[in-house]
Parts: C-alpha cells; structure tokens; sequence
C-alpha cells in the first residue's frame, strides 16, 4: 500500500516534469523542427550543390615561352570546360546510392561551370607589369605565366632535397627543379572559378608535357585511370556489398545521438531541480513526497522526454539509412543493444545532474560543479575517432569498460566493429554501466535530500562528502 | 488527552550555532498552538524537524505518534520557504498538490475550487501563479497546505506578507479548522497575532523554549493587575499621590494626561476584582471617565521572560 502509493507520487512527479518539459510549444517546435529540416537538408543538399555556378566570361591571357599551352586549353574549355572531376569527388559520387544521385543529375554538374572564355596568348613577358594593369583595369579575367621549364618533364623526387646542379638535363628534357604556374587573378575572382581555371591550365600543361615527349595522352589518362571498387563482404549470410564509407559514418552518428540526447534531457534534470529549488516549491514538494522520491520522479521524467527526443532524432535517422538503402548496416541487435547503454548512459548523466541541481541555489552556480562532469562527457568525442577506427584495439577495450564512458564507448564500438564484439565484454560493460548506475543513484541520494534544503552559497567537494555521511 | 507532537530532548547545531538546544515540549491533539519568537530562534528549525525534513543531532520526535514520513498525507504543512511553479496555472498547481498528498484526481478538482472560492480567490483557477500578488500566491500556497484536509496542521509564518484584511480571513479560517478538530500549530514572529487565535502558546528564544501554557493558564501567571484610568481631567495629582493609597504600587502617567496606568498589589482574591476602596479613593482625586483592568500582552509575557521585547531580540540577533 506505501509502496503503491510512493509509487504513485513518483509517477505524478515526472508527468509534471515530462510535461512542462515536453509538452511546451517550444520544444515540440525543436523536437519536430529540427530532424525534419535535417531531413530536407538532405535531400536539398544534391539538388543545390548541382546548382550551376555563375558564368565565367572575359579574356584569359596566356603569357608564354615558344612552347604555346593555348590551343589545349581552348580544346578542353570548348570538351565541357569543368575538366574532369578531381577523383576523391568522383568516388564520393561513386558512392553515393542511387537515389541520391538521380537528384544531381549525372553528378557532374556539381563542377559545371559555364563558360565563355577567349584566350590571347603573349610571349613579351617584359611587358608583365602593363598586363598587370590591364587585369586591374578589368580587361583580363585572369593572366598564367608558363615558363618553359613548366613544360618539360619534372625530375623525380630524390631522397637529397637540396639539388645543386640547376642545368637543365637536355637530353631527356628533364629539368632538375620544378618551377610553379603563376595565376594572377583580379581581386574580386570566384574561388570556384579560379580552380576551374587551375584545373584547365594545369591539364593543358600536363598534356602538353606528354606531347612533346612524344606520348599519347588520352592513352595516358586511360592507363592511370583507376577502376573502381566494388568491396563484397562475406557475411555468414552470404554476401554483402559495403558502402565502407558511409558505414564509417554510421558509428559515429549513433555515438552522436546518444550523447546529445543524453546530454540534454539530463541537462534538464538539472535545471527542473534548480528551478523548484530558486522558485522555493522544493519544500512545499517534500512536505508531501520524500527527497528519494522527488528525485526518482524527476529523473524518470526527463526519461521519457529522452525517449521522445530518441525516437524522433533516432527515427529520422532510421527512415533516412533505409532511404539511402543503407538499411543492412543497422541490425536488430545493434539497434536494442544501442537503447540499453542508452538507458545506462542517461541515469549516468541525470543522476549526476540531479546531484548537481540539488546542492546550488543558481543556475550560475552549477557552472563549477559542472566543469569536471563536462571534460569526462568529452572524453567520447576526442577517443572516437582511433575507436572507430579500431574498435578492438586496447584503447577500445578499457574505454568500454570505465563507467562514465561504456554507453558511449561500447555503441561505437558495436556498429564499427566488422565482426560482433565478444559476448563478454558486452555482458561485463552492461554489468559495469548498471552498478555504476546503482552507485551514482546512491551517492544522488544522499546529496539530494540535504542539498535540496540549502540555499546561498554552492558547497564545496568537501562539503559534498559530508552530506554523504549525514544520517 | 492524546499528543499530535511531542518533542523530547531534542538539539540540532548548524556549524558552531546551536539552533536548538534541548528542547522538549507537546502539543495536545486539538489544540491551536502559537509557536513564537523572534526571528532566528529556533522555530523553522523545530518545525522542519517535526516535519522530517531534517534530523535533530540529538533527541526525539513523534509527530501523529511516529515520524512524520509515515503520515506525509495526513499533516498540513506550510513551509517558511515557499513557492509556488511560475508559469503552471493556480488550479493545476493546486490539483497536483493536493494528489501528491494522495487525492484522487476528480475530487481535487473540486476541492481546489471550492477552497479558492473560500479564500477570496474566486476566477484565479486559470491564472498563471506568476500573474498573482505575492499575497495571492501566499492564500494559494495555504489551499495547497491544507485542502488534503490534513488532521494536524503546521504553519510557518503563516500570515507574513499578508495585509491586514487577509491576514484577519486567513486567522479566521485557521479558527475555523480547528473548531472543525484539527489539530494547528503555527509560528509567528508577531505575538499579537497569536494572541487573537491560539489557545495555547510556546515561546522560544535563543534556541530554548521560555515558556509552554495555555491562554488562560498565561493570564492567571502573568497577570500584572494593572488598572487603566482615563479621566476627564489631568491625571497629575493622582501620581503624586500613588504612595499615600493602599494596594498600590505604582503609578504611571501617559503622554496624554489623561489616563494612567495603575499597578496594584497582589490581593489573592480569586475573582480578580478591583478594590472598592481603591476606586473610591481615586475618585477622589480625579473625576474617573473609565476604569478597566489591563491584560497582559504576550508581548508584555515575552518582556517578562527574557527581559526584552521581541523586536529587540530580533535586533539584537542580527
């Protein structure tokens, strides 16, 4: 019958908490907004970055040697202009699953640049300094300076940096130092239409190298073109393809939602208790129900405002992965295992929130207690990058394993693993992250009931201690 | 006649400030009791202890015959430091009060409506707490203490921040519910405030209980016989003549001139009467318009026990 009835206050306390939390327009206009905007940014984002940048149009100069780059750069101006796109961009778009990619058109629209560019070519380099003032004055889009070093062969990298003999090898048409391309541009140039202009500039000198060498270039290109990959992996149920890109993400997006949805619900643990203690309620609270219970009540109901933020953020998530038919890298037991450090990972923070509301008066006041619980709540984010990178390394294995870190440490791990952790490590964490649970409720309890009767002054870690030990 | 409280050797230290300094006192069920003293005497102290919100260092405490955790839903409790949720409206306020002291949630409804209705406070159900007068708010934190109809009822500073009118309703209705047989106990700073409703008192100073009676037992020990006069004329030849009257002690002239003060003898008559010798004599000497005799004050108890008044001992302790 007391236990039903404890039961009962506890229930009342986190509706109220749950719903002057939740139920408010202004974080249901958050909690909706945010993950349906993140949604259409998505989708958007394609079909903006395909968006044809504004027409480049004017005169480039081209002051030279005897060798003349020009006719090139006018062909591959006139084969589409853009130039072919620089190959870490080409496999991104590889990846890219195809339903994303019928919004970007082929792709290539993404460095579509339109053009209409006329080229004049000068070889009176003496008269650099009128040319100058010709760009400034807007008569040129854009001077390159090619000396004829330029188009000889570079030589190869050798282990002594410091090249002493500077005569050029005639023989094999090799030069012994690298000079540079200069591109003088106006001040007021398009970043996107400069690198067009380098990437043109830059294949034409490359081609003309080749030429005058004697190859053939498009034979050339062929050759180092890099095929593309199809990674399979061989799964006990057959096999897979593997997007290993995306799916290193994956991991770190799980981390991500966990952590911040942790991190703000128990925030609002946090500033509920301050509230009721600076609007002086608290003790007209504890006339009817008991300190452990208040405290119960609260944490239970920014519970379930974690679980509503969980379901939206983690739904959209879901509906987006399946969307991009990344729907295989999610499985039943990730995703469950994923709630039960969820579970952990929120009592670990609300918990410590609660102890923290209760024993300041102000909300400035909790900045000093917070400071220590911050630099741990960071710890995840600085080691997620070698733990998703080898999420059984040592590194990984201890972090898993050290209280306030295992719900976010051991979800990474989880998701970026190829093969399932072993089952004794996830039982040992979970049996971790519970009896810390356990023992942070405990320590809470003890701070709570004293510290939400004081007011004025934050106590000390000292004075923390002591309030542990009163009866 | 059974005990709502009882208070048994108890102390309670705050760092080197001895709050509480073994005291033991009982407040008899159905009594309305006046817990007094000036500020910081120990009285929110003692109160939040009967309350078990926190514990004496020493002693022991019975509220409703055990500790007062059992019988949350059975006491009425109005802390000193109170508040109410800002921006929740006063009816939901009250309604989630009164369930947490487990009542069920049609019944609240109607309790907070009729309460509000009781207090003055008729239409304020959808207000915001926030949009109330610190006043309202402090009869709405009183609704929240008592509508669980709680069997002992224990109020801290109850009437602070109220203005005259209010705190005349609300020292009203705290009559009323104990003549419905609750059992009341409430603090007050203000003595006279407590001398129109209680019937029997606890002062408290300096962490110490001075003095645990009954109204009427406190009018009998401290009932200094004195006799105010007022006359038509001055009073200045009956000072000169306070030695030549028997039965008199003292006579003390007010500003005005017109009344004195007489401070008369121990007679030993049990009915209290005033000598008809003495009010032939004093006819005598001026042309008498009243005469009535004077009751103590608790403010006048409170002199007499600790040898100041109240407001000096708050100024002293601050």
């Amino acid at each position: 019958m007391k236990h039903s009835s404890g039961l009962k206050k506890m229930t009342l306390i986190a509706w109220r908490d749950f719903r002057f939390t939740a139920l408010t327009p202004a974080f249901l206009l958050g909690v909706v907004t945010v993950p349906i905007l993140g949604l259409i940014g998505l989708l958007l984002y394609p079909i903006l970055l395909s968006q044809a940048t504004s027409k480049l149009e004017g005169t480039l100069l081209i002051v030279e040697g005897e060798d003349s780059i020009a006719p090139l750069v006018e062909t591959i101006l006139d084969e589409g202009g853009g130039g072919r796109l620089p190959r870490e961009l080409q496999r991104a778009l590889d990846e890219m699953p195809e339903g994303m990619m019928s919004l970007t058109g082929d792709g290539k629209g993404m460095l579509q640049i339109p053009t209409d560019i006329e080229i004049r070519t000068s070889q009176e380099v003496e008269r650099l300094e009128t040319f100058k003032t010709e760009l400034r004055n807007g008569d040129f889009i854009a001077i390159a300076v090619i000396e004829d070093t330029l188009l000889q062969i570079p030589p190869p990298p050798t282990d002594d940096d410091v090249t002493t003999d500077r005569e050029a090898d005639d023989e094999h048409g090799m030069v012994t130092e690298a000079s540079s391309m200069t591109l003088l541009i106006p001040s007021d140039s398009l970043p996107q239409h400069i690198a067009m202009l380098e990437q043109v500039l830059l294949e034409s000198i490359v081609e003309t190298r080749a030429l005058k060498a004697g190859y053939d270039y498009d034979e050339i290109r062929r050759m180092i073109e890099m095929p593309p990959v199809e990674v399979l992996r061989m799964t006990e149920d057959g096999t897979e393809s593997d997007r290993l890109r995306l799916r290193m993400i994956v991991p770190v997006l799980l981390m991500m939602l966990l952590w911040t949805v942790a991190l703000t619900s128990g925030n609002y643990v946090l500033t509920t208790t301050i509230e009721e203690k600076s609007n002086k309620v608290m003790e007209v609270l504890l006339s009817a129900v008991s300190p452990t219970q208040l405290m119960a009540g609260k944490i239970f109901g920014q519970a379930a405002v974690a679980a509503l933020m969980l379901v939206m953020f983690g739904g959209i998530i879901i509906v987006g992965l399946i969307a991009l038919a990344l729907g295989n890298i999610l499985s039943v037991q990730l995703i469950l295992l994923s709630l039960a450090y969820f579970v952990i990972a929120y009592f670990t923070i609300a918990t410590v929130m609660a102890a923290i509301g209760s024993a300041v008066s102000e909300l400035r006041d909790a900045q000093a207690l917070m400071t220590p619980v911050i630099v741990v709540l960071m710890m995840p984010l600085v080691l997620y990058i070698p733990i998703n990178n080898n999420p059984t390394s040592t590194l990984a294995v201890v972090t898993s394993m050290i209280p306030p870190l295992t719900p976010f440490v051991m979800p990474l791990r989880l998701a970026a693993a190829p093969e399932p952790l072993p089952a004794w490590e996830i039982i040992t964490s979970l049996l971790i992250g519970v009896g810390s649970v356990v023992f942070l409720l405990w320590i809470t309890s003890r701070i709570f009931r004293v510290g939400v009767l004081m007011q004025g002054k934050p106590p000390s870690p000292m004075e923390l201690l002591r309030w542990m030990r009163y009866r | 006649m059974s005990t709502a409280i009882e208070v048994r050797n108890v102390s309670k230290r705050y760092g080197d400030n001895l709050a509480v300094n073994d005291i033991s006192f009982a407040v008899p069920t159905g009594s309305l009791c006046g817990f007094l003293g000036p500020n910081g005497a120990g009285k929110s102290t003692t109160i939040r202890m009967i309350m078990s919100i926190i514990y004496p260092d020493s002693g022991t405490i019975l509220a409703r015959g055990g500790s007062a955790l059992d019988s949350k839903d059975r006491i009425g409790y109005l802390p000193e430091e109170r508040g109410v949720y800002r921006k929740m409206r006063v009816g939901e306020f009250l309604r989630y009060i009164s369930r947490l002291k487990g009542i069920d949630a049609r019944s609240s409804a109607k309790l907070a409506e009729d309460w509000l209705e009781r207090m003055d406070l008729p239409g304020v159900a959808r207000k915001r707490c926030q949009e109330l007068s610190k006043g309202m708010q402090q009869k709405v934190q009183f609704i929240a203490t008592i509508m669980h109809d709680p069997e002992l009822i224990i109020l801290d500073e109850p009437f602070s921040g109220l203005d005259p009118v209010n705190a005349n309703l609300l020292g009203r209705v705290i009559h009323e519910l104990n003549e419905e047989g609750r059992t009341i106990i409430f603090s007050t700073h203000v003595l006279h405030q407590a001398e129109q409703i209680c019937d029997r008192v606890l002062m408290i100073n300096k962490g110490g209980i001075v003095l645990d009676d009954t109204m009427s037992g406190l009018r009998r020990t401290f009932d200094p016989r004195t006799i105010l006069l007022r006359s038509s004329e001055s009073v200045e030849g009956l000072t000169g003549a306070a030695g030549s009257i028997p039965g008199i002690i003292e006579i003390r002239a007010h500003e005005d001139e017109h009344t004195a003060e007489i401070v008369l003898e121990k007679t030993g008559d049990p009915m209290n009467r005033i000598p008809p010798e003495l009010i032939a004599r004093v006819s005598e000497l001026t042309p008498v318009t009243a005469l009535e005799l004077r009751r103590p004050t608790l403010d006048d108890v409170f002199v007499a026990l600790v040898g100041r008044s109240v407001s000096e001992a708050e100024e002293n302790e601050s």
